[in-house]
């Protein structure tokens, strides 16, 4: 890090392709889809290029790269006014095969793409980049406890998206403290 | 009566943030029914995500890697340095931005930086507009002309017979529609120039990207755009060094990539045999 830092290209481009894979994936779930996660990553990795030596180590390195990657995930998003869509079957998508792995990929990218992008941010950074709070926090410049509200609200919005014949969650969302007999 | 967390409490409790519903949770259904929600969002959500192919991740790479300037490396220069240099490049860009002709796309300077740096055919070919490519097979009829052989090649252009296996101008009544034309006439014969002898060449944004594609020194022969499958895009052709027309005339195949003008992802490539 430090030689990338003070301009070691080798340096740099190691850096660059060891992050890759979180990066994409956190794109490809902001996104919602593939053309998309490539066109987002693809900005991220030029602006954590041209702004490394604005880095200032307060973070971590991956931190901070998360961070410039939701942002630019977000600048896309919202220039483009694009919702997330179901990505193309996988025999037509131009990615490599990840097994069972990929088989509900469209039911989750249908369910991410129903929450607002404050909410699917937190809770992606959450449960597929496995960020602790503070640093999700640091992400995404807002309050913990707004951290853990988004997080929750979030979560509570997929579960009946994302658990088939669960309509008892369906029919009574959890927003609130209930009491229990 | 018992009170449920609510349920940021019961969120951070599943993500071990807190242990104070602990007691609570282990006797109750309903609550645990709510975390069992919970692990079925983070298994769908943790899921691993198809990621691009290796060429397109070493792409991505490449044209980030293309946006710093290589003066980034070794001891630091004096402020005023960087300024004029920087005033330099940017009135460079300007005198550019003037000659271009093709003013309708933007050109990011990373890409005209990298493209400055790198060696270029002696014989580029501008190929034009090739118009809609729908598949392989269509790129491979509307270049074919202009890969030219060793006969078409002799015939086509007066450089003692050393030239790039893509620098021969189509033949009259060619089907591609391009208006190839090589982009300094007055190039050494059979040489590789350097790029600044070739000032005045268009910038191609995604250069950077394609010779990031590249097994070894290839020079880049031939430019176009195109239409893939609707998708704007760029057309590039590498030949070796030592490949006729930049070295010692011994038969190689040129690499095409087909490259998406926005974000230079790589939508197809071919090699072609001499």
């Amino acid at each position: 890090m430090q030689s990338a830092r003070a301009g070691d290209r080798q340096a740099l481009d190691r850096l660059l392709r060891n992050h890759y894979d979180r990066l994409y994936a956190l794109c490809r779930r902001l996104m919602g889809q593939d053309a998309d996660a490539l066109d987002a990553c693809q900005e991220a990795l030029i602006t954590i290029a041209r702004r490394l030596d604005r880095f200032d180590g307060r973070s971590s390195f991956a931190t901070w790269a998360y961070r410039v990657t939701t942002n630019t995930c977000f600048d896309e998003l919202r220039r483009g006014q694009r919702r997330p869509m179901a990505v193309p079957p996988p025999e037509t998508a131009s990615t490599s095969d990840v097994g069972e792995g990929a088989v509900n990929r469209v039911d989750v990218d249908t369910a991410l793409g129903r929450l607002p992008i404050e909410y699917r941010a937190a809770v992606v950074l959450r449960d597929l980049c496995g960020l602790a709070y503070d640093d999700i926090a640091e992400v995404l410049d807002v309050p913990i406890g707004t951290v853990r509200s988004r997080i929750a609200r979030g979560r509570s919005q997929l579960v009946p998206l994302l658990s088939p014949g669960d309509q008892g969650n369906r029919e009574r969302p959890f927003d609130r403290p209930t009491a229990a007999p | 009566m018992t009170t449920h967390p609510d349920p940021d409490a019961l969120s951070a409790f599943f993500d071990g943030d807190t242990a104070e519903w602990e007691e609570h949770v282990e006797g109750c259904a309903e609550c645990r029914q709510r975390l069992a929600g919970f692990e079925t969002v983070r298994s769908a959500v943790a899921a691993p995500v198809a990621l691009p192919d290796a060429r397109q991740q070493q792409a991505a790479v490449a044209e980030a890697m293309a946006t710093v300037l290589p003066d980034r490396q070794g001891p630091r220069v004096p402020r005023w340095t960087a300024i004029a240099g920087a005033g330099a490049i940017a009135a460079g860009l300007v005198v550019g931005a003037v000659v271009m002709t093709r003013g309708d796309r933007a050109r990011p300077t990373s890409s005209l930086a990298a493209q400055a740096a790198a060696p270029v055919s002696a014989h580029l070919v501008e190929g034009g507009d090739l118009g809609e490519v729908a598949d392989a097979q269509v790129l491979h009829d509307k270049l074919q002309p202009n890969l030219g052989g060793p006969s078409s090649a002799a015939s086509a252009q007066g450089t003692a017979g050393a030239r790039s296996p893509m620098a021969a101008t189509p033949a009259a009544g060619s089907d591609t529609g391009a208006s190839a034309k090589t982009a300094s006439g007055a190039a050494p014969a059979g040489g590789t120039v350097p790029a600044k002898r070739l000032a005045g060449r268009r910038p191609v944004p995604c250069e950077a990207t394609a010779r990031a594609l590249q097994p070894g020194e290839e020079v880049l022969t031939y430019v176009a755009d195109a239409r893939w499958q609707g998708t704007p895009a760029e057309v590039l052709g590498f030949s070796p060094a030592d490949a006729p027309g930049s070295g010692s005339g011994r038969p190689a195949p040129t690499r095409v990539y087909v490259l998406a003008r926005s974000g230079c992802r790589l939508l197809v490539f071919q090699s072609f045999a001499p």
